[in-house]
């Protein structure tokens, strides 16, 4: 909803500075800022990387956003399946190596696979993270929708993919659910759990109940407006409300930042990307990320850059509507966002 | 809705229509973070019809902005524009009178909203039900009687089902026109 009446709003925002009306006051409270950084670009030691079920930059993208978030000052965990199929991990804080950097293991123990992921969360971040804290989960790779009813999203880690029946699937049991990453980020003692995910069907992470988003879980780059049915079915919510969301409640479980709708994919592209697409608009958060010009960015400015991104230099791009591969990313609702740096 | 026509088809000729702009101070407080405040601003078109003579009732048509909290303590109240219907009761009377310059006037309202609000950056959509009282100084211009210029500070609470409480005041200047002539 654009700004109404500005000068009215800058009044508003005026008498609030002016009267110094910092009734609470949270100069002591600090954070710490740690994430969990994944990519996963081969799948099968079969193909090349590109040839599905292999895709080209989710190595890129998680090592992307882990020089992003370790050189605005995060403690990141970082483990990602590159191009060639070699499997990294790095735990290293902004400036000191805290283990061995680099770890190459073509057996699969060592990638981004389920296990792994749950043991990492575990491992470096459970007694770590205080109530405080931001946290951020980062995955690229492939996501996947079973649609039983009421579907189900998955992202796809390293070991989840097989050849069944002539074709390549997701097996969802190898894969992570979004109730099963609800339950191992639950875990960590902070509220301030912030899931990225540059997949496919990503935005059925997202568990508003309360909200009503204007662009339908399809859009294929549709940018939603204000209308009849969504302002019902806000007001349905309201009246149903139950902070018991299907997937991650924002009321709770985290705020999500979905590359795509529930039922839609997203993509990858070549020069000048070398990037998903979301993923690429995303690393430019630092630079362009604080839209409201107050020293920081919040996720939801992030999500507005990346979104912006995708709708204007993406999908509305031509050859990209006529190949039909627009998208729009989506993010979660609730009255609280965090301050990424 | 049916109370509302049948009171508007009789005394039409005393509606009063008006505008009012304001600038907005809100707190808010839930999902286990602690209270931060939030400025805003908007406006409200509204219609009114008299019930008595010193009571009429009324409805609106609110769009307002409420800004971002500020960022300490590494979380923030989100920004939303709101766009809301509202019904109130309103009493005034005549305070005093001063020749040259018109008749004052002292009120106060009560009623109740239902807003839409949507993120800001977002497409996401949400309702809640909104109570306000509000009181107000008007002044109406001896050579004009049928406009009244109003000072107002409504205070509302916004039941949020996302939120422990939230609450706002406000500061408005507007202004309404009574067809027909004076009250």
């Amino acid at each position: 909803m654009k700004k109404v009446f500005p000068w009215l709003v800058a009044l508003g925002a005026s008498l609030l500075a002016s009267c110094s009306l910092t009734l609470f006051d949270y100069s002591n409270v600090t954070s710490k800022h740690y994430a969990l950084v994944y990519g996963v670009t081969v799948y099968t030691s079969l193909y090349g990387a590109g040839f599905y079920p292999n895709l080209n930059f989710p190595d890129a993208d998680a090592r992307g956003v882990a020089a992003m978030l370790r050189a605005e000052g995060y403690f990141v965990v970082l483990r990602y399946v590159d191009s060639s199929g070699n499997e990294y991990l790095s735990t290293s804080s902004a400036s000191t190596v805290l283990t061995g950097n680099v770890m190459v293991d073509k057996t699969g123990t060592s990638g981004p696979c389920k296990a792994n992921i749950s043991a990492d969360i575990q491992a470096y971040f459970q007694n770590v993270v205080g109530p405080n804290d931001v946290f951020i989960f980062y995955f690229s790779g492939h996501g996947m929708q079973v649609t039983s009813s009421p579907p189900v999203e998955y992202f796809v880690p390293e070991g989840a993919v097989q050849y069944l029946n002539s074709q390549w699937v997701g097996v969802p049991s190898l894969s992570v659910a979004d109730y099963e990453l609800g339950s191992m980020i639950g875990t960590l003692s902070t509220k301030r759990r912030v899931v990225i995910l540059d997949t496919c069907n990503s935005g059925g992470f997202i568990g508003n109940s309360l909200e009503a988003d204007s662009i339908p879980p399809a859009s294929l780059g549709s940018a939603g407006g204000v209308s009849i049915p969504t302002l019902l079915a806000a007001l349905a919510n309201y009246l149903n409300f139950s902070s018991n969301a299907s997937g991650l409640s924002p009321y709770g479980d985290g705020m999500v930042l979905s590359a795509a709708g529930r039922d839609e994919s997203c993509y990858e592209a070549s020069s000048p990307y070398n990037h998903g697409i979301m993923t690429y608009f995303l690393l430019q958060a630092p630079q362009s990320g604080d839209l409201n010009h107050d020293g920081h960015v919040t996720v939801a400015e992030a999500f507005s850059l990346a979104k912006a991104g995708v709708d204007t230099d993406w999908n509305g791009n031509s050859a990209v509507q006529t190949a039909g591969e627009t998208f729009e990313p989506r993010i979660s609702g609730g009255p609280i966002d965090f301050v990424l740096w | 809705m049916i109370i509302f026509l049948a009171w508007t088809t009789g005394p039409i000729s005393a509606l009063s229509l008006g505008m009012n702009g304001g600038a907005t101070f809100q707190i808010a407080s839930g999902q286990g973070f602690g209270p931060k405040e939030q400025g805003g601003g908007g406006a409200d078109l509204y219609f009114l019809v008299p019930v008595v003579p010193w009571l009429r009732i009324g409805t609106s048509l609110r769009l307002y902005e409420t800004l971002p909290s500020d960022t300490t303590g590494g979380f923030v109240y989100r920004g939303y524009g709101t766009g809301g219907l509202g019904v109130f009761l309103e009493a005034e009377g005549s305070v005093g009178a001063w020749a040259p310059v018109g008749t004052f006037e002292a009120g106060g309202q009560i009623g109740a909203n239902a807003d839409w609000a949507a993120y800001q950056y977002t497409s996401l959509f949400f309702f809640y039900p909104e109570v306000m009282v509000e009181g107000f100084l008007g002044l109406r211009f001896a050579g004009l009687p049928a406009l009244q210029v109003r000072l107002s500070l409504p205070v509302s609470a916004q039941f949020r089902r996302d939120l422990d409480y939230s609450f706002s005041a406000a500061i408005g200047l507007g202004a309404n026109y009574t067809f027909g002539g004076g009250r």
